[in-house]
């Protein structure tokens, strides 16, 4: 039934929606979350990355435009550097595509690896937060007793691991592309840099599936806040070490979500792709660097992709299987 | 709601109701009415007790038979969880949150606005004397007894109809006990229905008008309780048709209370002009006065006055034999 419209008898204040109720509870843990220092040092670092990619696109921009501060520099330079802008900026028409949007898959994968760092880094502060301590504590009983049911309970949690990731890693992204947009002096680094964003969040969404799903698993399962991190830590950086020696079966590699989704990125960025159409099409400068971009490209790239998705399909539905058994025993 | 023979609208109502836990009993076919005022519920560890409240809060389901809280099933009816509200024997306190903010934040989970949810934490945790020094420490750092006063706030937070206290009394010295019934008699006087465990069963004689007896996931039998009942002047409950019976504490306040003092002799007098007593024993030392009162609720109903007013130095008061205990002892072998 719907928790909205509650009929309170004794009470004649103000109610709130189920919504907000779901909300209340990611907010309380999030607050909860913000007291403590790690968490403040990551926040700082998730923001440097933000104004990494807000100065990173601005440069680019200015670098390449036709109008911009280099084209500038350039006709101060005499003849010569003028003529090589021109020619720069001549490419920048030609193949928009793979400079603009190339550029930017670059920029969006490296804030990628570091957001996922940041936001794997918090969730070891946060999965005994999520359910363990509910749990081991009965506070969980004080929860739903009261008007929420275990699936409000758990959207709340789930709320904290979204608002984790919007602070650590999605806001900075958004928040550095739009800065780096307003400042740009040709449309056409909007129109071809919305493809790198939309691969950027494509990652986002699916490592805030997997990193949530599995964080509710080790905080269903352990006992207690020490044993929860000790998992956590185990499944992310354990699993990632044993998946990169190479030496165990790949189906063992996949056990690994972090290392599923190192692979998954590569893919979604299509760096590799990239790399291959820009030493295939661009005129390099001698055939040497075109071969070492040829050679780059296939190192990126990765023909695993269905090993990835189903090692995290496996993995998200294990703990989620585990989670429900957990909360819901009935 | 249905009503009972006196008239009054039951809070709860179970009809042969059970859970099981594979196949563990956790309750067994019981039946009961439970009306407004302060009911307790009664019985060793593993009776029951904890799983009937966790029904009543609708965190598990019946296996079988009926419940009704507030006129609807607590499981899968938010309106009715909406009116309840759960103090768990546990410790149930988030670590790293103060009192205030854990209060706020249930206080919105239960429905209200951040501003009132607020307003309402603050007159919640005044209400059970939490001391304001305590209010911006973390809840985890607090004593037994201040978490426990918390735990009492939170039921609080959103005007509940009925309130479920699971040993609430645990980690309370004799001021915070007495302060804590003071509350939850108004509590009950503005409305309310508490329904609380304990196994401080002096204090739940003098809290509740009604008893429930669980022992072993079930009620005991007429036949039991009367039993016990007999040779604890314990009135008993008629049966109803299934032949299990909540039983009713008809006496409020024990018929005889020891009282350690520096002179019983001459407590025992200044009592007895008082017309309180109906006999005594004093002890060779003349420290121990063993009290039969004329009429226990004239002495307990301001039992403070009449100390004070005596003069002697009182170390310890105390009821021997608890009727509610001897009621609740397991029936003797045959």
């Amino acid at each position: 039934m719907s928790g909205s419209g509650l009929d309170f008898n004794r009470w004649d204040g103000p109610r709130s929606g189920v919504w907000a109720r779901r909300g209340t509870i990611a907010s309380m843990g999030l607050r909860q979350l913000l007291r403590g220092k790690l968490f403040k040092v990551l926040l700082g670092l998730g923001c440097l990355a933000g104004l990494v990619v807000a100065g990173a696109g601005f440069v680019f921009s200015q670098t390449l435009a036709e109008d911009g501060w280099l084209a500038e520099l350039a006709a101060k330079g005499g003849p010569r550097a003028e003529a090589v802008m021109q020619g720069v900026s001549a490419l920048l028409l030609l193949y928009p595509d793979l400079l603009v949007t190339g550029a930017y898959k670059v920029v969006f994968w490296a804030q990628a690896q570091l957001g996922l760092l940041l936001s794997l880094v918090a969730m070891t502060l946060l999965v005994p937060q999520l359910i363990t301590r509910d749990r081991g504590s009965q506070a969980l009983t004080i929860y739903l007793a009261r008007p929420l049911t275990s699936q409000d309970y758990l959207l709340g949690k789930f709320g904290i691991i979204i608002g984790v990731l919007l602070m650590l890693w999605t806001g900075p992204l958004v928040i550095g592309w739009i800065v780096s947009m307003a400042l740009v002096p040709d449309m056409v680094f909007f129109n071809y840099s919305l493809e790198a964003m939309g691969a950027a969040l494509l990652f986002n969404l699916i490592a805030m599936v997997v990193v949530g799903s599995v964080a509710f698993g080790v905080s269903a399962l352990a006992k207690t806040a020490a044993a929860a991190r000790m998992g956590w830590i185990g499944l992310w950086i354990v699993m990632g070490i044993v998946a990169k020696t190479g030496a165990l079966p790949s189906w063992v590699s996949h056990a690994s979500f972090s290392y599923d989704l190192k692979l998954l990125s590569d893919e979604i960025f299509a760096l590799g792709d990239t790399l291959k159409e820009a030493a295939e099409i661009l005129p390099m400068l001698n055939a040497n660097l075109a071969s070492e971009v040829g050679q780059a490209a296939n190192l990126v790239g990765t023909d695993e992709l269905g090993g990835v998705i189903t090692g995290l399909a496996i993995l998200v539905g294990v703990s989620l299987t585990f989670l429900w058994g957990r909360i819901k025993p009935e | 709601m249905g009503q009972d023979q006196t008239g009054m609208s039951a809070v709860v109502e179970a009809t042969n109701l059970s859970r099981f836990y594979g196949v563990v009993l956790g309750l067994n076919n019981v039946s009961f009415a439970i009306r407004p005022g302060i009911t307790g519920i009664v019985g060793p560890n593993g009776a029951g007790k904890t799983t009937l409240f966790r029904l009543l809060t609708g965190q598990i389901k019946p296996s079988s038979g009926e419940l009704k809280v507030l006129g609807g099933s607590p499981w899968n009816d938010l309106n009715v969880r909406a009116q309840i509200a759960y103090c768990p024997e546990d410790e149930a306190v988030p670590r790293g949150v103060r009192a205030p903010d854990w209060l706020t934040g249930l206080g919105m989970i239960s429905g209200l606005s951040a501003k009132q949810a607020k307003a309402k934490a603050a007159a919640s945790l005044e209400r059970v004397n939490l001391p304001a020094v305590h209010w911006r420490k973390p809840v985890t750092a607090l004593s037994k007894g201040m978490k426990q006063r918390v735990k009492l706030a939170q039921c609080l937070m959103h005007d509940p109809r009925l309130i479920i206290l699971d040993e609430p009394m645990n980690g309370l010295d004799p001021m915070g006990r007495a302060e804590f019934s003071a509350v939850l008699r108004e509590l009950a006087a503005e409305g309310a229905s508490v329904l609380i465990s304990s196994h401080i069963l002096q204090d739940l004689e003098a809290l509740c008008r009604e008893f429930i007896l669980l022992r072993w996931g079930r009620m005991p039998t007429a036949g039991n309780v009367a039993a016990n009942a007999a040779k604890s002047e314990l009135a008993v409950g008629s049966s109803d048709k299934t032949g299990e019976v909540p039983a009713k504490v008809a006496v409020r306040w024990p018929k005889e209370t020891t009282i350690r003092c520096d002179d019983a002799r001459k407590l025992a007098g200044f009592l007895m002009g008082r017309g309180l007593l109906r006999g005594c024993d004093i002890d060779e030392d003349g420290t121990m006065l063993l009290a039969r009162w004329e009429d226990p609720a004239a002495f307990y109903d301001s039992f403070h006055g009449h100390l004070l007013a005596s003069g002697v130095a009182i170390y310890e008061v105390n009821a021997p034999g608890s009727h509610l205990e001897s009621a609740i002892e397991p029936p003797p072998l045959p």
